[in-house]
């Protein structure tokens, strides 16, 4: 009998001998993370449950990356409640505005082909692209798992994506997920695995999977997989020969099976206030932007600021349009400044910040006044979340966001001769 | 736990999302107490300070989209909000709001008929009834019914670690 | 004639000036930035045009990018001010001082805005001070300001700064002497030939500074150094004698010997802003904290002072340098110093800045203490987590 990517890591991991959409199973964690928004609730339910000690240390990690820098003033609290936690339960792995968590993760290894990783955050979903069965979670029940190392989790059903044939100039996978977002809508994916296939999926790097599979929450999905092959397993410093074993079966059940002719898409903008509100560029060329964001742990890495960076050099942003670029990790900004392209950004006009959430979270870094219209690579639009309920955001690829930079409007890149 | 009970009806559509619920520049306030009363800010500003305890919400698909915060939950116990009776929940917030010993019951039918101020009766794992008509409702897997009974998960591992109230 | 003088009697088309006496002297430039200076626009009537839009900059600096919605409305205003006036127009590109120290302002202009740290373009040889926003406003009307002519105050500079003092020692020393009240609404000229051992960077941070003294603004005689004239009084400084200096929280009015300080733990850093950002603070910064690491649980905030400067400070290796060591690289701009969105500080935390400000509540927690020094401490203090002039502990 096949099985689902999901089924079979959690088979993996739970020795069970099989299992089906709906079970319930007891999950060991391989790597467990909180974060900075969450540091002062995980210890304080941690401490209420009554224990004493975490389950294995060195599965726990905890890292800084939404309130550091700090910009408001309950933000050093909940830092310190991370050194704290760190140092009364021995936590090692540590880190301390190295850049966003779910960069990091994978970045450095931690949720690595084959894991069950559970964050107290919902953009956890992105290590699905190594093959990590990686979902969010609520404080509360992080503070169970750390102090007893176990997690119910109810066998997801699962949607198989397949995607094949060439993505045209212009096109990336966060036009790719923005169309199946729009296409599946905010809750068609509640609760399932999103598995992703193709021979579109096989030319992809291991940067663009990350795309894809941070935004698999954003139409409800528990999950979102791809199968192991030789670039996850140079990306995560493991053996191919022995992930075999997380590949795609054809006997498989899924619940639903999507296909796209890669060829065939276009670039895609999620148009405010609903992430799966998704248009073709087409529908909203022309609009004008007064803010352009490019970063978050959707599409702040190497290959998106590499993107960008080719469409400005040389060139000047609209001078009234407010650019801010972010990368997601310490390693990330360092490769960008070697290769130029952090000069070019900030020559043609950005303000480049430290790796962190920076604006994608909404609290402060670009904060919009009524009426006001930002563009950004990140990940939410919802009403009210970057400054004024009046405010809009769309949602797009770093070329889409570049080129429009440039002109002061939604600018499709394809029509920009290079 | 009270197996009937009645409340008065908060209607919301589909797709409420945790930025709504609770936005993030009040995540980080020390106490859930003086986070309340923002709580549908964006939305309905003037909510909060309407909401009675033992108030219903009732709202369409997706309810609770978005981010994990389990502050989102956190924020409608509380305002003394009863239950939660939506056509969907999304996952993390349905976790969330368990484990904080909120209760939730989907139902496909009681948001397209009823309205803001109207009164509904639940029975628990049976039933609603809402101006003069009844809603079948699904019974909880017990796993989690035994959280919302203990009153959330923070009473169910001081229990398992014998931690005295 | 002080050389104040000389600048605002060529500016009347006078030939000389008379302390004391009220002049209408014509503006070269008005700065308008998102700090106090927008207050001047709500004074603007929607009809009238400003006197020459290539004479007034409109510039997006303070909080960028934008820490809330209030701001960001702020920042609206002015942009939609300078869509309509077509004025020069600079957002995002850092501090709006530097910028106009670097693409506008000549020695002998003069320049008005809302700021204390309009002295700076002294720095230069130009005359920079504050205004009302109201009166903001009339000088973008008419080009014209009214004005007392101020008293000058010559002082003295000889010597030469020692290893490990910097300029921002020097300006923290003459404060620390002058006090607040000493120079209240002097002009305060520098001459000596420590002019010459200056950089144009020691200058403009000496200069940056002078409104800690409620000074009318600042002054290097560039062309004269050696002239003295009659004047108020003349005060004499020793750049070689000068010691490591920092100013204790909430004022100005207390400055000590930063070795005095033994066991005072930070929380946070900052280098950056238009006290400390400039491309040899970053310089010294990155050579203090260069192979070592920031100490845990601090701080390090890095903002370099304008867009040419951090790309300078790219190609210098200085920002991979602070990337390695831990600190937090803001994008360029006022950041920490400002304090409204980046950097901020909590109840009883402790803040070393290289910038300007330590008023109570001016980064964060009324309760918070700030100490203002010069970049090499600030960097040094991240090291070692405890505040010390060099060296760490």
């Amino acid at each position: 009998m096949g099985h689902t990517l999901a089924e079979k890591i959690l088979i993996h991991n739970t020795k069970v001998k099989t299992c089906r959409p709906g079970d319930i199973v007891i999950t060991k964690p391989d790597v467990v993370m909180f974060h900075d928004i969450y540091t002062p609730f995980v210890y304080d339910k941690f401490k209420e449950m009554g224990f004493t000690k975490v389950w294995d240390k060195n599965k726990v990690v905890i890292m800084l990356d939404h309130l550091l820098p700090t910009c408001l003033k309950d933000d050093p609290r909940h830092l310190r409640y991370g050194y704290k936690f760190a140092e009364e339960f021995g936590i090692e792995n540590f880190h301390a505005a190295d850049g966003i968590s779910h960069q990091l993760m994978p970045e450095l290894r931690y949720a690595k082909p084959g894991g069950v990783v559970y964050v107290t955050d919902s953009h956890t979903t992105t290590y699905g692209a190594v093959g990590c069965f990686s979902t969010g979670i609520g404080y509360t029940e992080m503070a169970s798992i750390l102090g007893t190392g176990e997690l119910w989790a109810r066998v997801p059903s699962a949607i198989k994506i397949q995607i094949d044939g060439e993505l045209p100039a212009g096109v990336y996978a966060k036009d790719i997920i923005l169309r199946i977002l729009g296409d599946i809508k905010a809750d068609g994916g509640t609760y399932k695995s999103l598995e992703f296939c193709g021979t579109t999926v096989d030319a992809l790097s291991v940067d663009s999977r990350l795309t894809i599979s941070n935004m698999v929450v954003e139409c409800g999905g528990k999950v979102g997989l791809f199968a192991v092959d030789k670039k996850t397993a140079e990306y995560s410093g493991v053996d191919y020969e022995e992930f075999r074993w997380l590949q795609f079966d054809k006997e498989a059940e899924y619940e639903q099976e999507l296909h796209y002719d890669a060829t065939t898409l276009v670039p895609y903008v999620a148009c405010p206030p609903y992430v799966d509100n998704v248009h073709p560029i087409h529908d909203v060329a022309g609009i004008e932007v007064h803010e352009v964001f490019i970063g978050s742990c959707t599409n702040g890495r190497l290959e998106d600021l590499a993107i960008a960076a080719k469409i400005l050099e040389g060139k000047k942003i609209d001078k009234f349009v407010k650019f801010i670029v972010t990368p997601a990790s310490r390693q990330i900004f360092k490769d960008a400044i070697a290769a130029g392209y952090i000069e070019t950004l900030v020559q043609a006009g950005a303000m480049v910040t430290h790796p962190y959430c920076s604006l994608c979270q909404g609290r402060s870094g670009g904060l919009m006044a009524e009426n006001e219209v930002l563009l950004g690579t990140n990940n939410r639009n919802f009403l009210g979340r970057m400054g004024s309920a009046k405010a809009k955001t769309y949602l797009s690829s770093p070329a889409v966001a570049a080129v429009s930079a440039i002109t002061g409007k939604i600018t499709d890149p394809r029509t920009v001769s290079k | 736990m009270q197996r009937s009970f009645e409340g008065k009806i908060w209607r919301f559509g589909d797709d409420i999302d945790t930025d709504i619920i609770i936005p993030t520049q009040y995540v980080a306030l020390p106490t859930v107490e003086e986070m309340k009363q923002y709580t549908f800010e964006p939305l309905r500003p003037e909510l909060a300070a309407l909401i009675q305890p033992g108030d219903i919400i009732v709202a369409g698909k997706n309810f609770g989209c978005g981010s994990s915060r389990e502050q989102a939950p956190e924020v409608l116990c509380a305002l003394k909000i009863r239950c939660i009776i939506a056509k969907s929940f999304a996952r993390i917030f349905f976790r969330n709001a368990i484990n904080n010993g909120l209760l939730l019951i989907e139902s496909p039918d009681l948001q397209d008929h009823c309205e803001e101020g109207d009164t509904v009766k639940v029975e628990i794992n049976s039933k609603l009834v809402c101006n003069g008509k009844e809603y079948a409702i699904p019974a909880m897997p017990d796993n989690l019914f035994t959280i919302i009974e203990d009153g959330g998960l923070v009473r169910s591992m001081k229990k398992r670690n014998h931690v005295i109230e | 004639m002080a050389l104040g003088e000389k600048i605002m009697a060529r500016s009347t088309g006078e030939k000389t000036v008379v302390v004391g006496s009220r002049l209408e002297i014509q503006i070269d430039w008005c700065l308008v930035n998102d700090a106090s200076a927008h207050r001047s626009i709500d004074f603007f009537e929607e009809t009238t045009t400003v006197f020459d839009k290539n004479k007034v900059v409109v510039v997006l600096d303070h909080d960028t990018p934008s820490g809330s919605e209030a701001v960001s409305v702020i920042q609206r205003k002015l942009i939609n001010f300078a869509k309509a006036q077509d004025t020069i127009f600079l957002q995002g590109e850092g501090v709006g001082y530097q910028l106009m120290l670097d693409k506008y302002v000549q020695s002998g202009q003069i320049v008005v805005g809302c700021g204390e740290h309009i002295a700076v373009f002294g720095a230069i040889g130009a005359l920079g001070f504050t205004v009302e926003p109201e009166k903001l406003a009339a000088a973008m009307k008419c080009g014209v300001v009214s004005m007392l002519v101020p008293e000058t105050v010559q002082i003295e500079l000889t010597g030469e700064l020692r290893a490990g003092v910097y300029a921002k020692d020097a300006i923290l020393t003459i404060i620390r002497d002058q006090g607040t009240k000493q120079l209240a609404g002097k002009l305060i000229e520098f001459v000596g030939p420590a002019i010459k051992t200056l950089t144009l960077n020691d200058r403009i941070t000496i200069c940056n500074l002078a409104g800690k003294m409620n000074a009318f603004s600042s002054i290097f005689n560039l062309e004269e150094p050696e002239k003295q004239v009659s004047c108020a009084s003349q005060l004499k400084y020793d750049l070689g004698k000068l010691r490591s200096q920092i100013a204790m929280p909430d004022n100005f009015e207390s400055i000590v010997d930063v070795d005095l300080l033994k066991n005072v733990k930070v929380n946070e850093v900052f280098v950056g802003g238009c006290s400390g950002g400039r491309i040899e603070d970053l310089r010294i910064a990155a050579g203090i904290i260069k192979g070592k690491k920031v100490a845990k649980g601090v701080r390090m905030m890095v903002a370099p002072i304008t867009s040419e400067i951090y790309v300078q400070a790219l190609r210098e290796g200085l920002i991979t340098d602070f990337i390695d060591a831990g600190a937090v690289v803001m994008n360029q701009g006022c950041s920490v110093c400002w304090g409204k969105s980046q950097g901020i500080i909590d109840t009883d935390e402790v803040l070393v800045s290289a910038g300007s400000y330590n008023c109570k509540g001016c980064a964060g927690a009324a309760t918070a203490k700030i100490y203002v020094a010069s970049a090499a401490t600030a960097a040094a203090s991240a090291i070692s987590g405890f505040i010390n002039s060099q060296g760490g502990r």
